[in-house]
């Protein structure tokens, strides 16, 4: 073993310019064949295979699928949300126990003490009248409680049902607070009109995240606002278009999450003819059966 | 015989005098303990250390493999703070306990320190005077949970089940380390300060003594 060790030499360095020029004989651009180049730009293969621009602006051939991104536009609830029973009953339960482990507070020390001088006193008058020493008036611990209470009374905090929710207004961001709200659009896509989240294919020259963030706009308006989770889309769903319509074979939809900052929503008429803002249950409503599949794997209401 | 062997005990570094009979010559310097008379055994300790790790590095080269990636495949993030405010220290306290597994059970790198509280006092004055109606001592307590190599689609994640789980009463920023924020956790060192201002005094007083 320490005769192949001797023996063994440092490795050599490798002479730069290899790695490229190696990868260079691999480049698929120098290898093609002429002909392979923009084929479908010719117009005598244009017009065998009969292509044309979608309504939308983006090209492409029979047998592609479209690349559309869609934005899964969130209102985060305000309020916590009520506890369950078993929850109420937990929560009263280690209460109590807190209060039975714990030591007296400030307040409760004052209040015995509070106790112990009424007692005194009441005990001075009985014995000598008269000549018992007149403490200053001494703001006792119920005093404090009862001043705390009436600057307590005049708060009024808002009410967890809001008008919105008392009028089932679907279309207000108002409306439970409780709960996260998604914003839905009636798209016509093809001939029919469906609720699905704001949906718009893939220009050329822009990343997903960046057509998700040009469909929010142009569908729901300049003025909302949104904050996106990343670059990366957090659910994925596939439809084929009628064979009829040569437009392709069918949509990729990606799903963006965002955060809804501020803002109305003013549907745009050409494409989103309606929007409502709906909770997770209340989606089962409005969408396709396949469509909920592909987004209950992203939703979830913890 | 190699004479450059790493051993793994820790006299490894002590040299001593050692002379050999190498052929018919006698060959003696310094070397390390460990390669001595007898090799394999610290002379000092005299372990016999059985595996030798590797061969010194001038002698047989260093190995480094081709496909060593200096970045990783997706994205990752700066290290970033999570940081909790609030003033109510026991739910604060629950919620950065939670945030904290919550981040590890993500397979994250965390960390997890809690920053000195600062404290308000709040007078409230009766109404057109100066007698003071209630005094108040606020305290603002804060956790902060740092996340590393953080992968860019898992970030939204662990925001959402966050911002899901929070509290009423706490405060929530997500946001890279500050230097002003890093020096508020250190309690300033009073005995220290004091020494370098006067030596401060006393080197300025040099410089102006030499200008004169």
């Amino acid at each position: 073993m320490w005769k192949y060790l001797d023996n063994c030499q440092p490795p050599k360095a490798k002479p730069e310019g290899t790695e490229s020029e190696r990868l260079k004989q691999y480049d698929s651009g120098q290898r093609k064949r002429s002909f392979q180049a923009d084929w479908t730009k010719s117009d005598s293969v244009r017009n065998y295979l009969q292509l044309r621009q979608s309504s939308s602006g983006a090209l492409c051939t029979p047998g592609q699928w479209q690349l559309v991104s869609a934005v899964c536009l969130q209102r985060q609830p305000i309020i916590t949300a009520e506890k369950t029973e078993l929850e109420q009953q937990y929560a009263d339960m280690m209460a109590q126990m807190e209060l039975e482990t714990s030591l007296l507070s400030d307040q409760e020390l004052r209040a015995i003490e509070d106790k112990a001088i009424e007692a005194k006193r009441k005990q001075q008058e009985e014995n000598e009248t008269g000549e018992g020493e007149v403490e200053g008036a001494r703001v006792t611990a119920l005093d404090l409680e009862d001043a705390w209470e009436a600057e307590a009374k005049q708060f009024t905090p808002a009410a967890r049902i809001t008008e919105a929710d008392e009028k089932n207004d679907q279309r207000s961001v108002e409306r439970r607070l409780d709960k996260p709200l998604v914003l839905l659009v009636k798209q016509t896509l093809g001939d029919k009109s469906h609720w699905v989240f704001p949906q718009g294919p893939r220009q050329e020259g822009e990343s997903m995240r960046q057509a998700a963030e040009r469909v929010l706009q142009n569908l729901c308006g300049q003025q909302v606002g949104a904050q996106f989770l990343g670059n990366a889309p957090c659910g994925f769903h596939q439809y084929r278009f009628p064979p009829k319509a040569s437009i392709g074979t069918g949509a990729k939809v990606f799903f963006y999450k965002a955060w809804y900052k501020e803002g109305d929503v003013i549907p745009d008429k050409e494409n989103s003819t309606d929007y409502m803002w709906v909770t997770f249950d209340e989606l089962s409503d409005h969408c396709s059966r396949p469509y909920l599949k592909s987004i209950g794997n992203f939703l979830v209401d913890l | 015989m190699s004479l450059l062997l790493n051993f793994v005990c820790c006299h490894l570094e002590q040299e001593v005098e050692y002379r050999l009979k190498v052929g018919r010559r006698v060959v003696s310097g310094w070397v390390h303990t460990a390669q001595a008379a007898r090799p394999n055994t610290c002379e000092i300790c005299c372990k016999t250390n059985v595996r030798a790790l590797s061969r010194s590095a001038p002698v047989a080269g260093i190995f480094e493999p081709d496909d060593l990636k200096l970045e990783p495949d997706i994205p990752e993030y700066p290290p970033l703070k999570l940081q909790m405010r609030g003033y109510d220290f026991v739910i604060l306290e629950s919620y950065a306990k939670y945030v904290h597994g919550l981040a590890d059970s993500l397979g994250l790198d965390t960390d997890a320190w809690a920053v000195p509280a600062r404290s308000k006092d709040i007078h409230t004055f009766k109404p057109n005077s100066t007698v003071v109606d209630n005094k108040y001592s606020l305290k603002m307590f804060e956790r902060v949970v740092q996340i590393e190599s953080v992968p860019s689609p898992r970030l939204p994640i662990l925001l959402e089940m966050m911002r899901t789980h929070a509290p009423e009463g706490v405060t929530i920023n997500v946001k890279e380390s500050e230097p002003e924020e890093e020096e508020f956790r250190y309690i300033p060192d009073k005995e220290m300060r004091d020494l370098r201002q006067q030596m401060k005094v006393i080197e300025d007083a040099r410089e102006e003594r030499r200008k004169k």
